[in-house]
């Protein structure tokens, strides 16, 4: 799978960049809004995954303008707030995974949305 | 002038009195020596002298009894010349007896007299006491509407200065006082806010007297006692007093102290009437006024105690939230991190991996262990001592700092104009570390410059610290100097920090618009 993950944590985003290349994934990552929103513009991604709470534009704006660009685009949110969860869902993200979960879960989670 | 009139009246009426007894012993006279001459008759018509005996004892009491005298002689005349015919003794019994009548009606006359003008006196004194009273009676009802008015004040003003002036006017507007003044004072007695009305500028020497600290007798007095401190006659007494000129003789002063609750917040002043000052109800109505306006200040203490109460509670509940959402943030991303290495450190196959993964975990326990610091550092620094801080060993510690915190290559080129010691304290290295540590974390190069250079401007020493990194976004760039408490809660507390402690410094930071990188500004007062 083409995956960007954006999230203003840089230790976080190399972190996921090696799990999931490690699984076979290709992996993008974005430091801030702005620029995940520049890559997606550019690239085509099969999954998003992305941090609720950001520096500048946060999860939400970002998301919005991503189904702006492609309505279909698969958004996988990250948030250590458990209390954005069903705000996330209801806004159309394909699921929510809260911080700190294990790599297993990721992985299936991963493993589970592009079979949607 | 009426006087006058009166004595004229009086003259007057004596002028009459003698003409009409000189006219009636006159006629008296002439009756008798017609029977006696003329008719040649003995029969002297004695009865008629009674006539102006009589009168005469009524009008002038026992000073009449010349009247009687006169025709008590001038009847044994007659009878030596005209009337030798008669036994003697008839005529000086009749004499006689005209003594006697004019003494006993004289003698009652100034005894009904006496007795008239006792009452006309007791009668006037009477009228000067309902006088008395009615005045007294007058006045205290001013100064019960004058308290009703303080009272109406104390429940609708919830402002000190609005009060005690409103109750000031109130007592000059009813005319129950001629001037009022009230002084509020702290716990040390240190006049606090004063208000005045009767007086408006002859009160600025007393203005100024009480804020240097020096308070007159009276209000030292009041402040001693719970009663009210009477001063009949201020002319005589209160002569250093800077108001004894506005006293005139015939004013009266009382002071009470502003009691409730236990507390003492200042004093009530007011000059009055000196008739109405010796009046008990009166000083029972000041000491009354006085609590009242004391139950005002009360109340307002009491509200905005409440209110204070409320806002504390309020910004707890906030700071609360602040720590939890920021708390939440940075523990879950602490705590993913060490997940993360844990997980690579489980499937790591060679030692070098293993070990590049024990360290992630053990940064990331440091991390935590920062966090800890970090928000011990929020709830103390507003209490720590500013002190004089050597800047430059600050930054150099910092540096060292950051070069062994991260396993990556950190060049820092120094630019320090001079030795700078600044206002500050040990958590400024904090503020450097946090800064550069942002530095490293946003540069996705193998090596990571840092730029430092340092210059004094308008009493500030400005920091600058520029890296080669990714640069902050505008939007970024704004959040944080605009909208820092809110972003901390999404983003974590490395600024929050950083504000908070240059805050305590009198210091600030600021993201300076840089072509590269990121340019960070923090200025920090210079200590001579």
């Amino acid at each position: 799978m083409r995956i960007l993950i954006i999230d203003d944590e840089v230790e976080i985003l190399t972190l996921f960049k090696d799990f999931m290349e490690t699984f076979g994934h290709k992996v993008e990552i974005a430091i801030d809004g702005d620029t995940g929103l520049e890559k997606f513009r550019n690239s085509n991604f099969d999954l998003v995954v992305m941090d609720y709470r950001m520096h500048g534009k946060d999860g939400i704006q970002v998301s919005k303008d991503i189904w702006d660009i492609d309505k279909n685009a698969k958004i996988l949110f990250v948030s250590a707030d458990s209390s954005v969860k069903k705000e996330a869902i209801e806004m159309g993200a394909v699921g929510f995974l809260l911080k700190p979960f294990s790599i297993d879960v990721l992985i299936k989670e991963i493993e589970r949305v592009s079979k949607i | 002038m009426s006087n006058g009139k009166e004595m004229v009246k009086k003259k007057m009426e004596y002028k009459n009195k003698i003409i009409s007894i000189s006219l009636v012993t006159a006629s008296c006279i002439v009756i008798t020596y017609y029977f006696i001459i003329v008719l040649e008759k003995g029969t002297v018509y004695t009865h008629l002298f009674y006539i102006p005996i009589i009168l005469a004892s009524l009008w002038w009491g026992r000073k009449g009894i010349y009247v009687s005298v006169f025709l008590s002689i001038l009847l044994l005349l007659n009878h030596l010349f005209l009337r030798t015919h008669v036994l003697w003794i008839n005529d000086i019994g009749r004499a006689l007896i005209f003594c006697i009548v004019g003494f006993v009606v004289g003698t009652l006359s100034e005894r009904k007299n006496h007795v008239e003008n006792k009452l006309k006196e007791y009668s006037e004194r009477l009228e000067e006491k309902v006088d008395e009273r009615t005045k007294e009676i007058k006045h205290l009802n001013l100064v019960l509407r004058a308290i009703r008015k303080v009272n109406q004040l104390i429940i609708k003003e919830r402002d000190r200065d609005t009060l005690i002036q409103g109750a000031c006017d109130n007592l000059i507007k009813t005319r129950g006082f001629y001037n009022a003044w009230i002084v509020l004072l702290d716990e040390t007695h240190k006049v606090v806010r004063t208000a005045e009305a009767g007086l408006d500028k002859d009160f600025t020497p007393m203005a100024e007297q009480l804020k240097r600290g020096k308070l007159p007798h009276c209000i030292q007095r009041a402040l001693k006692q719970s009663d009210v401190v009477v001063i009949k006659d201020p002319l005589s007494i209160c002569t250093d007093c800077v108001l004894v000129e506005k006293c005139s003789p015939n004013t009266g002063a009382m002071t009470v102290r502003l009691e409730c609750g236990g507390k003492i917040y200042g004093v009530l002043y007011a000059t009055v009437p000196a008739d109405f000052i010796i009046n008990k109800e009166e000083q029972i109505l000041f000491k009354e006024m006085g609590g009242d306006i004391a139950f005002g200040l009360y109340s307002i203490e009491g509200e905005e105690k409440h209110k204070r109460l409320e806002q504390q509670r309020e910004k707890a509940r906030k700071e609360a939230e602040f720590y939890a959402d920021v708390l939440a943030h940075d523990v879950g991303n602490i705590n993913q991190i060490t997940m993360g290495y844990l997980y690579l450190l489980q499937i790591a196959k060679d030692e070098e991996t293993k070990k590049k993964n024990v360290e992630g975990i053990k940064k990331s326990i440091m991390n935590s262990k920062r966090l800890a610091e970090s928000i011990k550092t929020l709830k103390i620094i507003k209490d720590t001592k500013i002190e004089k801080f050597d800047l430059n060993e600050s930054i150099e510690r910092s540096i060292e700092e950051i070069k062994s915190y991260f396993n990556k290559e950190i060049e820092v080129k120094l630019d320090i104009d001079k030795h700078y010691y600044v206002k500050a304290n040990d958590f400024l290295d904090r503020v450097f570390f946090n800064i550069l540590e942002n530095s490293v974390e946003h540069t996705f190069k193998d090596k990571v410059i840092i730029d430092i250079k340092t210059e004094e401007k308008d009493g500030f020493c400005n920091v600058h610290i520029h890296d080669n990194g990714i640069g902050v976004s505008k939007e970024k760039k704004k959040d944080i100097l605009e909208n820092l408490e809110t972003l901390s809660k999404r983003t974590g507390m490395g600024f929050y920090l950083i504000k908070k402690i240059l805050e305590r410094f009198n210091g600030k930071f600021d993201i300076m618009d840089a072509k590269k990188g990121t340019e960070i500004v923090v200025s920090i007062p210079v200590m001579r």
